[in-house]
C-alpha cells in the first residue's frame, strides 16, 4: 500500500513516502487498518441523500446495529465488522445507547459532520471485504451551491448514492414536496460542478415502509425479510441455516422492480423521476425498509432494541453488490519547465493544476523532455524548476504511457516531436495546452490557457473528443 | 516467410541476427526518436537543449510522415562525435557495443549478397510502436526510391541503409574511430565507399561535428 484515497478529503496521498498518517489536507489522522488494507478491503463510498424528517438518521442507526450482527447471517464464513476509527466507534456506542434506552435518534443535527463513518465488512460471501465510508449529508445540504462546495469532495466522488425517501411523510408535506425536487437540487449541484452521473448507481430507500400504502407484493416482501430479526437475541438459535446470497440478490432484483413499477403509477411525479434519472443514465434500483418494524409515534421516540427490522440490510447489499471498485482514469500532465508568463512554478500554478486534475483521477507529473515522472498520484510537487535543461519532447513519454491516458501538456514553446502523433491515437487523448497564442502547432485538441482557467474543463475537452 | 532472427534493442527499435558476427545489428542507423528517449532518460547535463539544437542545426529533424527520398537522412542522427556514442551505448544496456570495423564490414558483406524483406515482416515484430512502424515504412520507401535513382540494384544491405545511409562511427584499430557507409550524396558531397572494407578516417573525431557521421550498435548475449 503506498497510496490512497484519503477518506476525509477524497484526494490520493502517497503514505509510502511519509511518516505521517495524517490527511495532510484536514490534519485528521487516517485510521492504521483503512491504510494497511486498503488493498485487500477497498473502500465503497456511500453518500445519503434525504430530506429530513424522512427517517435517514433512524434507518442508519438500524443499520448499524444490523451490521453489527451480520455475522449471525453466514455463522461459519468468518464475516464479521469493525469500526476504523474513535469517531465512527462513538457514534456507534451511541446509537446502542439510544436504542436501549428506547430512544430514536434525534434527528441529524444542524451541524452536519464533516467526516464519515467507517467501518469494514469482512469475508461476506461472494462478495469479500469492503471499507464502508458512509457520509450522512443532508438534503438541505443540496440548496446551496455554498453548501455543496463544502462537501464537493465526498459528493462528487461517491459512486453510490442513496436517496432516503418516507413517501408517507411525502405524501402529507405541507410544502407539497414531490420526489423528483430532491433529485433535482442533487442533479443542479452536480452540474455546477461538471460531476458526470452517468453509470452511477443511485439507490431509492423508501423508508417507514411500515406506513406507507404498498401494493400487497411488496408488503409481502417486506415481510418475509429472513433477516428481520437479526437484532433479537435468539436470532442466531433460530437459525439462517438456508440464507442464500445469490438468491436473496435475485429477491431483491424482483422487489427492484415491482417498487418501480408502483413508483411509476402511485408516488407524484414518480414517473417522471425515473424518467430524469435513467435519461441521465444513472443506474437506478429500488429498495422498501422499515428500521423499527412498526410505527413508534411522534411522542414515543423509540428505536427500541428489539425491533424487528425488515429489509434494512437491502441497500447495503445492493451497494456492494453494484459498487466494483472503479479503475480511476490515468491522467498525465507533462510541463514545459522553460514556461515563461506564466511560469508553472509561480503562484503555485503547478500545485493549482495538480489540485485540480487530482480530484478527477490518478494524475502523473513530467515534465516535458524528461523520461522520470516528477510526481506519482499523492506525491508533492516539486516548487522549483529542475536544473537541468532539457529538450521539449514528449515522444518518449507518451508511448510509454497507458493508450488510455489522459495527457495534457501544458506548454509555452514548440513541442519538437509533437507532430510526430498527428495520425497516431493520440491525436485523442492529448491536449495541448499553450501558455501563448502565437506558439506554431496545430494539433487537433489544443486550448489557449489564461489564469483562472479550470483544468478540469481540459479533461472535460478530452472527454469530448473520445470517438 | 522470412528467414531473418529479429530482436527489438532498448526502445524497441529493430535489429537483425548476422551470423557471420554472432551478434544482432541495428536494422537501420540510429535514428533522432531512439536518441530521444536517451535524451529523455540521462542526466548528464551535457545532453542538454542546447546541445540538440545543436546537433539539429547540422541535420534538423523530420516527422516520420514526411520522410522522402530527398530529406529522409534528417530521420537519422548525426553530427554525433564518439565518446557521445559511448555514453548511449552504455545507456542503452549490457551486450550493446559500437561495431567495430570488422563487425561492419563482415555485417555488409554478409548482408548485400541477400535480398531485401518486406517491411510488413519488420511492421509485424511484437513490441514495435505505432510512431516507429510508421517512420521505417516510409524511409523502406524513400530509400527504395534514392537507390533506384542512384542505379543501385537493391539488397538487404541497402534496404539496411548501409549505402546511401550516413557514415556509420567504427571503432577501428583498438583506439582509433572512422566511418564506414555511404552517404547520399544530396545529403553531404563524399566520394567514399565501404566496399574495401577500409574506413574514412576523419583527422579529430571528437574535435568537430560531423554531420554526415552518424551510428548503429551491436548486441551480443552474455
Amino acid at each position: 500500500m503506498a497510496r490512497v484515497i484519503c477518506p476525509f478529503c477524497f484526494k490520493p496521498h502517497d503514505f509510502a513516502s511519509s511518516s505521517s498518517l495524517k490527511c495532510p489536507e484536514r490534519d485528521r489522522e487516517i485510521p492504521g487498518m483503512y491504510l494497511r488494507d486498503y488493498d485487500k478491503v477497498p473502500p465503497l463510498w456511500l453518500v445519503t441523500v434525504g430530506f429530513s424528517t424522512h427517517g435517514k438518521t433512524c434507518y442508519l442507526a438500524a443499520l448499524t446495529l444490523m451490521l453489527e450482527n451480520i455475522s449471525a447471517v453466514w455463522p461459519d464464513a468468518k464475516v464479521y465488522y469493525q469500526p476504523l476509527d474513535q469517531y465512527t466507534q462513538d457514534a456507534i456506542r451511541l446509537m446502542r445507547a439510544e436504542a436501549k434506552e428506547g430512544k430514536k435518534p434525534d434527528k441529524t443535527k444542524t451541524e452536519v459532520p464533516d467526516r464519515p463513518l467507517l467501518f469494514s465488512i469482512y469475508n461476506l460471501p461472494e462478495v469479500g471485504s469492503r471499507c464502508l465510508v458512509m457520509y450522512d449529508v443532508r438534503g438541505e445540504i443540496y440548496d446551496s451551491f455554498e453548501s455543496v462546495q463544502r462537501y464537493v469532495a465526498p459528493i462528487k466522488e461517491v459512486n453510490t448514492i442513496w436517496f432516503l425517501i418516507s413517501l408517507d411523510d411525502l405524501m402529507n408535506d405541507a410544502n407539497g414536496k414531490t420526489v423528483t425536487d430532491l433529485f433535482n437540487v442533487y442533479w443542479t449541484a452536480m452540474q455546477n460542478l461538471r460531476v458526470d452521473l452517468k453509470e452511477r448507481n443511485l439507490v431509492v430507500i423508501y423508508t417507514k415502509g411500515d406506513k406507507a400504502v404498498f401494493s400487497p407484493e411488496i408488503k409481502q416482501y417486506l415481510l418475509a425479510d429472513p433477516l428481520k430479526g437479526l437484532t433479537l437475541q435468539d436470532f442466531e438459535s433460530s437459525g439462517t441455516d438456508s440464507f442464500s446470497f445469490p438468491d436473496y440478490l435475485k429477491q431483491m432484483q424482483s422487489a427492484s422492480a415491482q417498487i418501480e413499477n408502483f413508483t411509476r403509477r402511485h408516488v407524484p411525479r414518480g414517473a417522471a423521476f425515473i424518467n430524469m434519472i435513467r435519461d441521465r443514465g444513472m443506474n437506478l434500483i429500488f429498495t422498501v425498509t422499515s428500521a423499527l418494524g412498526q410505527d413508534s409515534g411522534a411522542a414515543s421516540n423509540k428505536l427500541v432494541e428489539n425491533a424487528l427490522r425488515y429489509r434494512v440490510l437491502d441497500p447495503f447489499f445492493w451497494a456492494i453488490t453494484l459498487d466494483r471498485p472503479p479503475e480511476p482514469q490515468p491522467i498525465t500532465l507533462l510541463v514545459d519547465t522553460s514556461a515563461q508568463e506564466p511560469s508553472p512554478f509561480e503562484n503555485g500554478l503547478l500545485s493549482t493544476i495538480s489540485d485540480r486534475l487530482s480530484s478527477y483521477g490518478h494524475l502523473t507529473i513530467f515534465y516535458l523532455g524528461q523520461m522520470s515522472p516528477i510526481s506519482l498520484p499523492g506525491q508533492p510537487i516539486p516548487s522549483a524548476p529542475p536544473r537541468l535543461a532539457r529538450y521539449n519532447l514528449i515522444g518518449p513519454l507518451l508511448e510509454r504511457m497507458s493508450p488510455d491516458t489522459y495527457a495534457i501538456a501544458f506548454t509555452a514553446s514548440s513541442v519538437a516531436d509533437l507532430e510526430d502523433f498527428y495520425q497516431t491515437s493520440w491525436q485523442n487523448h492529448l491536449l495541448l495546452v499553450i501558455t501563448t497564442e502565437d506558439l506554431e502547432h496545430s494539433w487537433p485538441h489544443q486550448t489557449v490557457y489564461h489564469p483562472g482557467d479550470d483544468p478540469v474543463s481540459w479533461i472535460e475537452q478530452l472527454k469530448n473528443a473520445q470517438p | 516467410m522470412t528467414t531473418l532472427k529479429f530482436r527489438l534493442d532498448n526502445v524497441n527499435f529493430p535489429m537483425v541476427w548476422v551470423e557471420k558476427i554472432k551478434a544482432y545489428i541495428h536494422w537501420i542507423p540510429v535514428t533522432k526518436i531512439q536518441f530521444e528517449y536517451f535524451l529523455c532518460a540521462v542526466t548528464d547535463s551535457h545532453f542538454n537543449s542546447n546541445w540538440y539544437d545543436e546537433v539539429l542545426s547540422l541535420n534538423p529533424r523530420i516527422t516520420p510522415s514526411s520522410v522522402r527520398a530527398n530529406n529522409y537522412w534528417n530521420a537519422l542522427l548525426s553530427g554525433i562525435k564518439p565518446s557521445e556514442v559511448q555514453r548511449y551505448t552504455r545507456w542503452c544496456g549490457p551486450g550493446y557495443t559500437i561495431p567495430t570495423l570488422d563487425d561492419w564490414f563482415a555485417a555488409y558483406t554478409f548482408l548485400k549478397s541477400l535480398p531485401t524483406e518486406p517491411i510488413s515482416v519488420i511492421e509485424q515484430l511484437e513490441g514495435m510502436r505505432e510512431r516507429t512502424c510508421q517512420l521505417l515504412t516510409h524511409l523502406d520507401a524513400a530509400t527504395q526510391t534514392a537507390l533506384t535513382e542512384a542505379g543501385y540494384e537493391r539488397t538487404l544491405a541497402d534496404q539496411m541503409m548501409m549505402r546511401l545511409g550516413l557514415l556509420e562511427w567504427v571503432e577501428y584499430q583498438r583506439t582509433g574511430w572512422g566511418g564506414m557507409g555511404e552517404v547520399n550524396p544530396r545529403f553531404h558531397g563524399m566520394l567514399f565507399r565501404p566496399d574495401d572494407g577500409k574506413p574514412s578516417t576523419p583527422t579529430n573525431p571528437e574535435a568537430d561535428r560531423l554531420k554526415h557521421y552518424g551510428f548503429r550498435l551491436i548486441w551480443r548475449e552474455g
